[in-house]
C-alpha cells in the first residue's frame, strides 16, 4: 500500500476524531502523485478533493483498498504494516492531537521535499519506503 | 443578533458569578493601546524569594468542569471536548467581545466570532506596559525562556489581532501560554484556509480571591462545518515552581517547606513514543525540526531521524541536544 498522512510537528495526526489541519496545495500534491491511479479515502477525507477523479471512497480505507492501491487516512490511529511507502506531509505547526503517528519501524526516508502551502508557509513532504 | 448574544454571555456570567464573585460586565473592546504579543517576557521584578505554603491553592476550576487538579498534561478535557455552545449560537457576523475586568481587576471572558476580518494585518506591538493581576516576574533556570510568566492573551493575537487590551491579557505561565498556541494554531489556520468562521471564547477561572487564574477555559466550534470542535482547560502552572495563586508570588518547588505542590515535574518523552529530530551530521547537535538551525541547516550536513527516543539514543548517542531548542534532555 502507498499511504498519504498528514502530521504536525509533534506527529500528531489529529485531535477529537478531525484532522488537525488541512491545506489545499497538499491536496493538488497527493493528485499529482497518483497520477491517473485511484485514490481510497473515506467521504469525510473526500470532501478536500472538489471535483477530483479516481476517488473510491469506503470508510476504512485501510482495509478496503488493493495491496499496491494509494490510500489517504485522516485523524486516526494506523499501522504501518503492509505499507511499502509512505508519504507524509508535515504542516509545519503544532497542533493539539491525540492520535500520533506510530514509529516508522523499518522504513527509510527516500525523499524530502517543501513546497509553500495555501495558508501554512511551508509544507514538507517526507517519502519513507520499506 | 448581537443583542442575542450579549443576553446569553450575560446569562453565562450570571453562572459564573454565582461560583467565583467575579463582578464582570461585558462591553465593546476598545484597542486604544497598540502594544506586543502573547510571548512577551520581562525581567522586572526579579527577586528571590522563598514562600510559605498557604491554603490559596486552585480548586474552582475543578470543581466547576469536573476534572482533577494538574496531574502532568498541559491541558483536561472538558465536557467530553464538546463547547458549551449551541447551534443557535452559530452565526457568520463579526464580533468580538471583552468583559469588564472586575474590582480585584481581573479579566473575564473574552468571546469572538473568529474569521479573516478579525485576524491582524499589523505586526504585534508591544504590550510590556500592561501588568495583568497576579504578575509578580521571575526568572528560573529550570524554564526554558527563563521568565515565569507571559502576558497571556485570551483570544491570541494571531486570531484577533488585540496588543494591548488589557480586557484581554491575563498573568499565564510559560507552561501554560504553551499550552494555549498548538489549539490557537488550529483555528487560525483553518480559518486562513476555509475562510469560514469560528465560534471561539476563552474563560479564564479564578478561585476565590485569587489574582493568579486557575487556567483557561478554551472552547471552539467552527460555524460552517463539522471541523472545528474542543472544549479544553488548560492549567497556569509551571512544573518545578510553586505559585502562590493569592498573589501570584512563587518560588521553586523546591524551597517551599512541603517541597510544592501545585505542579508536578513532566519528561520530555514519553517511553515508546515518536519522536523527530534534525541531526546536524557536522556539529552533532540535534534539533526539533522547527528549530531555526534546523529550518537554515544545509543539506550536506542534515540528517532526519524520526523513530523512538530510545533507538534514538541507542544510534545517536553522540549528538548532544540544541542549547536553544532543547529536543531532550541529554541523559
Amino acid at each position: 500500500m502507498k499511504l498519504f498522512l498528514t502530521a504536525d510537528d509533534k506527529n500528531g495526526l489529529g485531535f477529537n476524531r478531525r484532522r488537525q489541519s488541512r491545506d489545499a496545495n497538499i491536496i493538488a500534491d497527493m493528485l499529482s502523485v497518483i497520477g491517473g491511479e485511484k485514490l481510497y479515502l473515506s467521504a469525510y477525507s473526500a470532501s478536500l478533493f472538489g471535483e477530483a477523479e479516481n476517488l473510491e471512497i469506503t470508510e476504512n480505507p485501510l482495509q478496503n483498498a488493493p495491496k499496491d492501491a494509494f490510500c489517504f487516512v485522516e485523524a486516526q490511529n494506523v499501522s504501518l504494516d503492509g505499507v511499502e511507502i509512505l508519504y507524509l506531509y508535515r504542516f509545519g505547526r503544532s497542533y493539539p492531537s491525540d492520535v500520533k503517528l506510530p514509529p516508522l519501524t523499518g522504513m527509510e526516508k527516500v525523499q524530502t521535499r517543501e513546497f509553500a502551502g495555501s495558508s501554512h508557509d511551508k509544507i514538507t513532504l517526507e517519502v519513507y519506503r520499506r | 443578533m448581537k443583542k442575542y448574544l450579549l443576553i446569553f454571555i450575560s446569562l453565562l456570567l450570571a453562572c459564573v458569578l454565582l461560583f467565583s464573585s467575579c463582578v464582570v460586565e461585558f462591553v465593546e473592546e476598545i484597542p486604544d493601546e497598540q502594544t506586543d504579543n502573547q510571548e512577551e517576557n520581562s525581567d522586572e521584578n526579579q527577586e528571590e524569594n522563598t514562600l510559605t505554603v498557604v491554603d490559596n491553592q486552585p480548586h474552582v476550576a475543578t470543581e466547576r468542569y469536573g476534572i482533577a487538579w494538574y496531574e502532568g498534561d498541559e491541558y483536561a478535557l472538558v465536557n467530553d471536548n464538546v463547547p458549551f455552545f449551541t447551534n443557535a449560537d452559530k452565526t457568520t457576523e463579526v464580533f468580538e467581545l471583552y468583559a469588564d475586568k472586575d474590582t480585584l481587576g481581573r479579566c473575564g471572558v473574552a468571546y469572538a466570532n473568529i474569521c479573516e476580518a478579525l485576524m491582524p494585518t499589523e505586526e504585534r506591538g508591544n504590550i510590556s506596559s500592561v501588568k495583568p493581576t497576579g504578575w509578580v516576574q521571575n526568572s528560573y533556570s529550570v524554564i526554558k525562556s527563563g521568565s515565569l510568566y507571559n502576558r497571556s492573551h485570551l483570544i491570541a493575537f494571531q486570531l484577533a489581532g488585540e496588543n494591548a487590551n488589557t480586557a484581554n491579557l491575563i498573568t499565564g505561565t510559560r507552561y501554560m501560554n504553551e499550552a494555549m498556541i498548538p489549539f490557537e494554531n488550529m483555528v487560525a489556520d483553518y480559518v486562513k484556509e476555509t475562510h469560514h468562521h469560528v465560534l471561539y471564547r476563552v474563560t479564564p477561572v479564578f478561585t476565590d480571591n485569587n489574582l493568579l487564574a486557575d487556567g483557561v477555559l478554551m472552547e471552539a466550534l467552527s460555524v460552517e462545518d463539522d471541523d472545528i470542535c474542543f472544549c479544553v482547560f488548560c492549567y497556569n502552572v509551571q512544573p518545578g515552581i510553586y505559585l502562590e495563586y493569592l498573589t501570584g508570588n512563587n518560588c521553586l518547588a523546591s524551597e517551599t517547606p512541603t517541597g510544592g505542590d501545585s505542579s508536578a515535574d513532566t519528561t520530555d518523552t514519553q517511553d515508546g513514543e515518536t519522536v523527530s529530530y534534525v541531526l546536524n551530521t557536522s556539529s552533532k547537535k540535534a534539533h526539533l525540526p522547527s528549530c531555526s538551525s534546523a529550518t537554515s541547516m544545509a543539506d550536506s550536513n542534515r540528517l532526519d531521524y524520526v523513530g523512538t527516543q530510545e533507538n534514538f539514543l541507542a544510534v545517536y548517542g553522540a549528538y548532544s541536544p540544541c542549547g536553544v531548542c532543547k529536543p531532550y534532555q541529554k541523559p
